[in-house]
C-alpha cells in the first residue's frame, strides 16, 4: 500500500510539471508518413515541433499500434493522415489509446489530406476476395507532385486554426512553398517530357497518381492482388503477355520486398527501377523536392 | 473526366459504322472501291466533325473551371480573417499559382479542382451510420489423451473450459463499435459459445467510453475485460496459441471480465507511454466464477490498479511492461459471497475471505526496421503472484464429522508465469513456442486427516504442473487463419500426461480490424 502511495505521489507531480512545462510549446504535429511530415515542417518552420510515425522502410498499411506511437498521440495537437484507409489498420487504435479529445475525427485536430484531392482507382463495388483494396480510392496520392499544392492549403489553414497567433507566419511559408512548388512543378513537366506514354509495370499497384501526372502508360501489375505477392507461375503468365505488351521497365518501392520485379527484370531483360515512394526511400531523398527529383531520375534512367 | 469520357463516347460513336457496315459493301463486288471511297470521305468527315464539336465542348469545359476556381477564390478572400499586408499577398501568389497549375497541361484533370475549402463535408445525409460490425468464427479439431471435462489438479479457481475433443465451433463473436456522439464511443461484443450439443449467448464485452476528457483522462463503463496484465484484456482471436496459459486459469479461471468502471490516464510524455489505471467492479463475473454472487449488492467487491509503461528501440524494437494489482473479497458471513471447491468426492467447501494478486508483464517486438509484413519476432512473458486467505467451511451434509471443516483458517501463495516466442519467418507464416507453469502452494484446508479427499481434486496441495506448447499458422490474409498446435502437459494430475493435437481456424469479416500492441 506504501508502494501505491509513492507511485500515485510520483504520478501527480510528473503530470504537474509536464502540464506547465506544456503552456509555451510548440504546435506538435504527428503526422503517420514521412511526406506529410516534411509538409508540415516546410509549411510550419520553426512554430511546429513534426513526428513522423512511420518511415519510408515501413509498410503504411501494417504498422502496429505501438506503445510510443500512443505516447506520441497523446500529446499531438495535430494529427496528419492521409485517410482513405491507408492508416486504418493502427491509426484509429492510436487515436483510441492516446486520451487525447483533440485528435479524434472530426475534430480539428484530425486531418485526413485525402479528402482534399481527386481520388482515382475508387472501385464501384469492394469485396474481400479483391485484396488490400480501398473503398475510397487509392491511398498514395502523393506520386503525384501536384496533390501537394491543395493538401499544403488545407495543412496551413489547419496550423492557424489551431495556433491562430501565428496566422501570418503560417500564411507567408505557405505562399513560399506554393511559388517554390510551382517552379518545381514545371521543371518536372519538362524533365519527364520523354516519359509520356512510356509502357510500365508495377510491382504494387501503387502508382496511378503518377501515371496521371507523367502520362505513364500502366500496362500491368505483378501483385495479382493488393498486397499479395505474386506465384511464380502468375509471374510466367505475365512474362508470356510482355512479349506481347513489350514493357520498358518495372517499378518497385522502396518499402517493399521487390524479389518479384527483380525476377521479371531479369527474364523479360528490361530495367528494374526503384522508387523511394515517400521522403526518405533512399539516401538522396532527404526533403518533398528530392523525392520527385529523384522520382524523375530513376524513371528516365529506365528508358535507356 | 466530362471531356475526356466526351471524346470517348464519339470515338465509339465513329467506330460503330465503321465496324457493322464494312462486310454490309464489301459482298457488293462491282463498285466496291467508289463506295468505300464514299465511305471513308463521309467518315473522314464525321471525324472531323466529331473533333471540331469535342474541341468547342473542351474550351467550354475549361472556361467554366477557370471561372469556378476564380469564384472559389474570391469566396476564400471574402471568408478569409484580416491579417494584415501579408496574407493579401499571399492569396495573391495563390491565385497565380491556381493559374500556373491550370496551365499545366495533365492527363487528369488538377487535383486542386477538389474540395478547396479547409472543412469538407463530413458524413451528410447521404452516409450510412457504420456500426463497424465485425464476426468472427472460429472452428477447431482437437485429439487430447486426457478428457478437458474433468479439472485440472491444484489449479484453482479452475474456470475457463478446455477445447472439447473432436470437431468443435469455438467463439462465434459478434462485434458493434462506434463513436456515440462526439463525447462517448461504445462497443458490444456477443458470442455464442458451443455448449455440448446447444447453443448458449454471452455477453463479452458492452461498455461506452469517453471520448472528450481532458488531461489525457478517460473513463470506461459496463462490461469489459480488465485491463490488467496483457493477454487479459486480448480477444481469442487475437491470442496466439488455441488456449490460455495455465496461470490465468489458476488464477482468473480464465480472464478477469468485470462489470464496473474504470479510470485511465496517460501521462504527456515525449517518446515513453507511462500510462496509470484503476478499475472498481461488482466482482461477479471474475476471479473465476468463484466470487460469482456479488450480483445485486450495493457494495462492489473488487478493485485493480495497473500501470504500465513501454517505448522504442531504434526503428526495428519495441517493447512494452506492466505491473498490475487485483484484490477481491468475498465478504463475511453471507453465504452468497462465498466460492466454492469440489474435492475429489464430488463435495464442495466454500472459500471466504480475500484474494490478492499481482502481476508483471513483458512484451518485446522486434520487426525489421519497423516493417512487419515479411518477418518479425514477438516475445511475450508474464508472472503471477496470488494470494488468497480466508477461511474454508464445507458445504455438504457431514456424514463423517471428521471431514468437516467450519471456518478453519487458511492461507494459500500461488504463483505462475508463461513465457512464449512467435516467429514469423516468411510473409504469411508464424511458428511459436510456450512454457507455462503454475506452483499452488501447499495447503490442507483444514483436512490434513483425510488427505485423499483433496489428491486430484481442484484445491489439491504442492502439485505444481506445466506445459509445453508449439503451434504453427498460415495467414493469408489479415482476416484468415489456420493454426496448427501441438501441447504436452500435466495439469490433470500426478502421473497424468495429456498429448494434445489442435487444428484450428479463424475467419473475420466485417469492419478492418485493428489491434492493441
Amino acid at each position: 500500500m506504501k508502494l501505491l502511495k509513492t507511485l500515485s505521489l510520483l504520478a501527480a507531480s510528473l503530470m504537474l510539471s509536464l502540464t506547465t512545462s506544456l503552456a509555451h510549446a510548440d504546435l506538435k504535429i504527428f503526422a503517420t508518413v514521412p511526406e506529410w511530415g516534411a509538409l508540415a515542417e516546410a509549411l510550419g518552420g520553426n512554430k511546429v515541433q513534426v513526428y513522423t510515425a512511420t518511415t519510408a522502410l515501413q509498410d503504411p498499411h501494417r504498422i502496429q499500434a505501438r506503445p510510443s506511437l500512443i505516447a506520441k498521440a497523446r500529446t499531438a495537437n495535430l494529427v496528419i493522415a492521409t485517410g482513405a484507409g491507408l492508416e486504418v489498420g493502427w491509426l484509429p487504435t492510436v487515436q483510441r489509446e492516446a486520451n487525447n479529445a483533440g485528435i479524434m475525427p472530426n475534430q480539428p485536430g484530425f486531418l485526413e489530406v485525402a479528402r482534399y484531392v481527386r481520388m482515382l482507382d475508387v472501385p464501384a463495388v469492394v469485396d474481400r476476395t479483391m485484396g488490400d483494396v480501398h473503398a475510397e480510392g487509392n491511398p498514395h496520392i502523393q506520386t503525384d507532385p501536384r496533390n501537394l499544392l491543395p493538401i499544403a492549403r488545407a495543412i496551413s489553414a489547419r496550423m492557424v486554426q489551431l495556433d491562430p497567433e501565428n496566422t501570418a507566419y503560417y500564411q507567408t511559408q505557405l505562399a513560399q512553398f506554393d511559388q517554390g512548388w510551382q517552379a518545381n512543378l514545371q521543371r518536372w513537366q519538362k524533365q519527364a517530357a520523354p516519359l509520356r506514354g512510356v509502357k510500365v509495370w508495377y510491382q504494387h499497384d501503387g502508382y496511378p497518381y503518377m501515371n496521371a501526372w507523367l502520362g505513364l502508360n500502366q500496362v500491368g501489375v505483378l501483385e495479382p492482388r493488393p498486397g499479395v505477392e505474386p506465384s511464380s507461375r502468375q509471374l510466367a503468365d505475365i512474362l508470356q503477355r510482355q512479349q506481347a505488351l513489350q514493357g520498358r521497365m518495372v517499378v518497385a518501392s522502396a518499402y517493399m520486398n521487390d524479389a518479384s520485379s527483380k525476377w521479371f527484370s531479369e527474364k523479360a531483360n528490361i530495367p528494374e527501377v526503384v522508387l523511394p515512394f515517400t521522403v526518405g526511400g533512399n539516401e538522396q531523398v532527404k526533403n518533398l523536392t528530392a523525392l520527385y527529383d529523384d522520382t524523375v531520375q530513376r524513371l528516365l534512367g529506365g528508358l535507356k | 473526366m466530362s471531356c475526356l469520357s466526351t471524346r470517348a463516347i464519339a470515338g465509339a460513336l465513329c467506330l460503330i459504322p465503321a465496324v457493322f457496315s464494312a462486310p454490309l459493301y464489301a459482298q457488293e463486288a462491282p463498285d466496291v472501291q467508289t463506295q468505300l471511297t464514299q465511305i471513308q470521305a463521309s467518315l473522314q468527315q464525321m471525324r472531323s466533325d466529331y473533333e471540331r464539336r469535342i474541341s468547342t465542348l473542351e474550351s467550354q469545359v475549361n472556361q467554366l473551371q477557370r471561372e469556378n476556381a476564380q469564384l472559389s477564390s474570391k469566396k476564400q478572400t471574402t471568408a478569409a480573417p484580416p491579417a494584415g499586408k501579408t496574407p493579401s499577398k499571399a492569396e495573391q501568389r495563390i491565385a497565380k499559382a491556381e493559374s500556373i497549375e491550370d496551365a499545366i497541361t495533365a492527363v487528369a484533370p488538377p487535383p486542386a479542382a477538389a474540395a478547396p475549402t479547409p472543412f469538407p463535408n463530413l458524413g451528410g445525409k447521404d452516409r450510412t451510420i457504420d456500426l463497424g460490425a465485425e464476426l468472427f468464427l472460429d472452428a477447431k479439431y482437437s485429439s487430447q489423451s486426457q478428457n478437458p471435462e474433468n479439472p485440472y489438479s491444484g489449479v484453482l479457481p479452475n474456470g475457463a473450459e478446455g477445447v472439447p475433443r473432436g470437431f468443435s465451433i469455438g467463439e462465434t463473436e459478434l462485434v458493434f463499435k462506434g463513436a456515440v456522439d462526439n463525447l462517448f464511443r461504445g462497443e458490444a461484443r456477443f458470442v455464442l459459445e458451443q455448449e455440448g450439443n446447444s447453443t448458449s449467448i454471452k455477453t463479452e464485452e458492452v461498455f461506452a467510453e469517453t471520448l472528450g476528457l481532458p488531461w489525457g483522462t478517460k473513463v470506461k463503463a459496463g462490461k469489459y475485460w480488465s485491463s490488467v496484465g496483457y493477454l487479459n484484456d486480448k480477444h481469442p482471436h487475437e491470442w496466439d496459441f488455441v488456449d490460455l496459459p495455465l496461470v490465468y486459469k489458476q488464477v482468473f479461471g480464465g480472464q478477469l471480465n468485470e462489470t464496473g468502471a474504470q479510470l485511465s490516464w496517460i501521462a504527456p510524455t515525449d517518446n515513453m507511454l507511462f500510462k496509470l489505471g484503476g478499475e472498481i467492479a461488482q466482482g461477479s463475473n471474475g476471479y473465476g466464477q468463484s466470487f460469482n454472487s456479488n450480483f445485486n449488492q450495493n457494495k462492489p467487491r473488487l478493485g485493480t490498479l495497473f500501470a504500465k509503461t513501454g517505448g522504442d528501440i531504434g526503428d526495428s524494437h519495441s517493447w512494452q511492461g506492466g505491473v498490475s494489482w487485483v484484490r477481491s473479497t468475498t465478504g463475511s458471513g453471507t453465504a452468497a459471497n462465498q466460492a466454492s471447491y469440489t474435492l475429489s468426492n464430488n463435495n464442495d467447501v466454500n472459500f471466504s475471505g480475500g484474494n490478492t494478486t499481482w502481476i508483471a508483464d513483458f512484451v518485446y517486438r522486434w520487426a525489421p526496421f519497423g516493417n512487419p509484413t515479411a518477418q518479425n519476432l514477438k516475445l511475450q512473458s508474464e508472472m503471477f503472484w496470488n494470494k488468497q486467505s480466508g477461511s474454508m467451511t464445507s458445504n455438504f451434509d457431514c456424514t463423517e464429522a471428521e471431514q468437516c471443516i467450519q471456518g478453519s483458517n487458511f492461507a494459500q501463495n500461488q504463483q505462475g508465469f508463461y513465457t512464449q516466442g512467435i516467429y514469423q519467418f516468411i510473409p504469411k507464416w508464424r511458428a511459436g513456442y510456450r512454457y507455462d507453469r503454475v506452483f499452488n502452494g501447499t495447503n490442507s484446508y483444514g483436512l490434513s486427516a483425510y488427505p485423499d479427499v483433496l489428491a486430484n481434486s481442484q484445491v489439491q496441495s504442492g502439485w505444481d504442473p506445466y506445459r509445453n506448447t508449439i503451434m504453427m499458422d498460415w495467414a493469408n490474409s489479415e482476416y484468415s487463419l489456420i493454426r496448427l498446435q501441438l501441447a504436452r502437459d500435466n495439469a490433470y494430475g500426478p502421473g497424468l500426461y495429456n498429448n494434445a493435437i489442435y487444428l484450428q481456424y479463424i475467419m473475420s469479416l466485417g469492419a478492418h480490424g485493428s489491434h492493441k500492441y
